[in-house]
């Protein structure tokens, strides 16, 4: 970096980064520290901080009280699932769309992306009918399938500008010797486009693992995910907060896991592939 | 040979079309239907032509809803934006900690949203949230189940916290892009920091930025479950959005016909300021199209 920053000036930048990290990792860790209190701790007046008796309770009472296991099975089967029905579908398209552009490629994306802009809410009642006469209501298969519809334009956008940035001199180059388009996809392709898809799988996994309005609504006791199971100890009465935060640290657990340990693809999704 | 390669092509994107015009068309289609109909409850229909649309046109509940969305959106992307870029200038560049940074800062993208509105109702309680509390302390007298004013902000500090770093992250990579002679002209013709900002950062930022306003736009449109989850719509009405006014009518009161007439104004509303944004920033700058 080439611009020069006074002493103090840089002291005050790091002071204020660190500040907004702070505010922004402090309601999570709050929900974490409640999630080891005792009902009473986590009411106490004034509320403690990291000096309590640290307590497994709250887990216990919540994975005997529901079957976490099933509630998480749901949740990856509806997430996986979904999102790979739509890469699957996608990557055809998005390679088509990126090498083999016409003049209404363009038109198209736009046209996908005007369809996530009818309120879900709208569409909810229509979509719950189709599913009580086709007996998808409560199945994780019809969730799968809605997931995968709502997620589609998001993953052939994404996939599209990944593979719009792959040179198309190589895939000359690879018909030069003679490839065929099948291997041209296999050997050329692929490999190449490999960083690309993962980024949007695992966005795509993150934005439907987190969608709560369809799986709320569409689902019982039998396919319900991690969101319905959060929203089952969100009770009326609200008095069990240690609870609540146990049962909301249990699922983002395994969301914030799998962040840590794929940052670099992660960043990259959310910001569709603009950091490398 | 070029022209088998475009059919061949053509065919790949298919399914795709197929698959999105179900999902979209379909919906839209019903909601059509449902419109321009009403029902005495016996399952048969009658056409009602353009009575929803009357009556939603005359209807103080909608514009209350509407106007409320409205300003909910401009504030939140009225703070959000210019601090996602603000965050994003200061980040470090490289490194361990540029990384940390990144990481720490897509933590809240990561959580479910209803669990985000979880969160944001416990912290902000006055007796037993570290916010409220707090808060209370200082003397400042805050209430979001009962204060309009805290309501509000509360359901914003919510958004703003919730989706800031989107904007940073998008803004991060768009200063990502610059390369470092940029700035070593503007340092030998001496420019000040504000016009690095205003001639090389911002216009270098431009692409990333309308996608981030796009989305955010979208998102906080539709907005349903973190309102949902924190304050219920209210204290009264007060932070009763579109969609939350939606969800009460189609399926507390079960007005299809006038929620069907609501969904379609909504989706055309939608469609209009988006439309109208994506012309004026593509016409704003024709180089640097999505």
């Amino acid at each position: 970096m080439s611009r020069t920053v006074t002493t103090q000036r840089k002291a005050i930048n790091t002071a204020l980064a660190w500040g907004i990290g702070l505010l922004i990792f402090f309601p999570i860790l709050w929900t974490f520290l409640t999630s080891f209190k005792t009902e009473a701790t986590a009411i106490a007046d004034p509320p403690v901080f990291l000096f309590f008796d640290w307590t497994l309770e709250n887990y216990s009472v919540v994975t005997e009280r529901s079957d976490y296991a099933r509630f998480l099975w749901n949740s990856i089967f509806i997430a996986g699932g979904s999102t790979i029905l739509g890469i699957i579908v996608a990557v055809p398209a998005a390679w088509s769309m990126a090498f083999v552009p016409s003049h209404r490629t363009k038109d198209i994306l736009l046209w996908m992306l005007s369809t996530k802009m009818l309120p879900a809410v709208g569409v909810l009642y229509p979509i719950y009918l189709l599913f009580i006469k086709m007996g998808l209501l409560d199945s994780r298969l019809g969730l799968t399938l809605v997931l995968m519809l709502i997620n589609l334009p998001i993953i052939v956008w994404m996939l599209y500008t990944y593979f719009r940035e792959i040179p198309g001199e190589i895939l000359e180059a690879a018909r030069m010797d003679g490839a065929t388009l099948r291997s041209e996809i296999i050997y050329v392709l692929t490999p190449m486009a490999v960083p690309g898809i993962a980024s949007t799988l695992l966005l795509n996994f993150i934005l439907a693992w987190n969608e709560a309005f369809w799986t709320l609504n569409l689902t019982a006791a039998k396919a319900a995910p991690l969101t319905a199971f959060i929203a089952s100890y969100s009770s009326p009465e609200g008095l069990f907060y240690a609870k609540l935060s146990a049962a909301s640290t249990m699922a983002i657990a395994p969301i914030l896991i799998l962040g840590w340990f794929s940052q670099k693809q992660l960043v990259r999704g959310l910001t569709f592939g603009a950091v490398k | 040979m070029e022209k088998t390669v475009n059919q061949k092509a053509w065919f790949l994107v298919l399914p795709v079309l197929i698959l999105v015009a179900f999902s979209a068309v379909i919906p839209l289609m019903t909601v059509v239907n449902y419109a321009f109909q009403d029902t005495f409850g016996n399952n048969k229909f009658f056409w009602a032509g353009l009575e929803w649309f009357e009556e939603l046109l005359d209807s103080e509940r909608m514009w209350g809803a509407l106007g409320r969305q409205l300003a909910f959106s401009g504030i939140i992307l009225a703070i959000e934006v210019p601090l996602g870029i603000f965050v994003a200038l200061h980040m470090p560049k490289k490194g361990f900690w540029a990384s940390f940074c990144l990481v720490l800062m897509s933590l809240p993208l990561l959580i479910p949203w209803n669990v985000v509105g979880t969160i944001w109702q416990v912290f902000g309680r006055v007796d037993i949230g570290l916010l409220g509390y707090t808060l209370d302390k200082l003397g400042i007298s805050y209430n979001y189940t009962q204060d309009f004013f805290a309501a509000w902000a509360t359901v914003i500090v919510m958004d703003v916290w919730h989706w800031t770093s989107l904007v940073a992250l998008l803004a991060y990579a768009g200063l990502q892009s610059i390369p470092d002679a940029y700035y070593q002209a503007a340092k030998i013709d001496q420019a000040s920091r504000w016009k690095v900002f205003r001639y090389i950062e911002l216009p270098k930022m431009q692409g990333v930025l309308m996608i981030a306003i796009l989305l955010r736009f979208m998102d906080s449109f539709m907005i349903y479950t973190e309102p949902f989850v924190v304050t219920g719509g209210g204290p009264g009405n007060s932070t009763t959005f579109l969609s939350i006014d939606l969800v009460k009518m189609a399926l507390g009161q079960f007005d299809l016909g006038p929620a069907a007439a609501f969904s379609l104004m909504y989706f055309l509303v939608i469609l209009l300021i988006s439309w109208v944004f994506y012309t004026v920033m593509t016409n704003l700058d024709k180089r640097d199209g999505v």
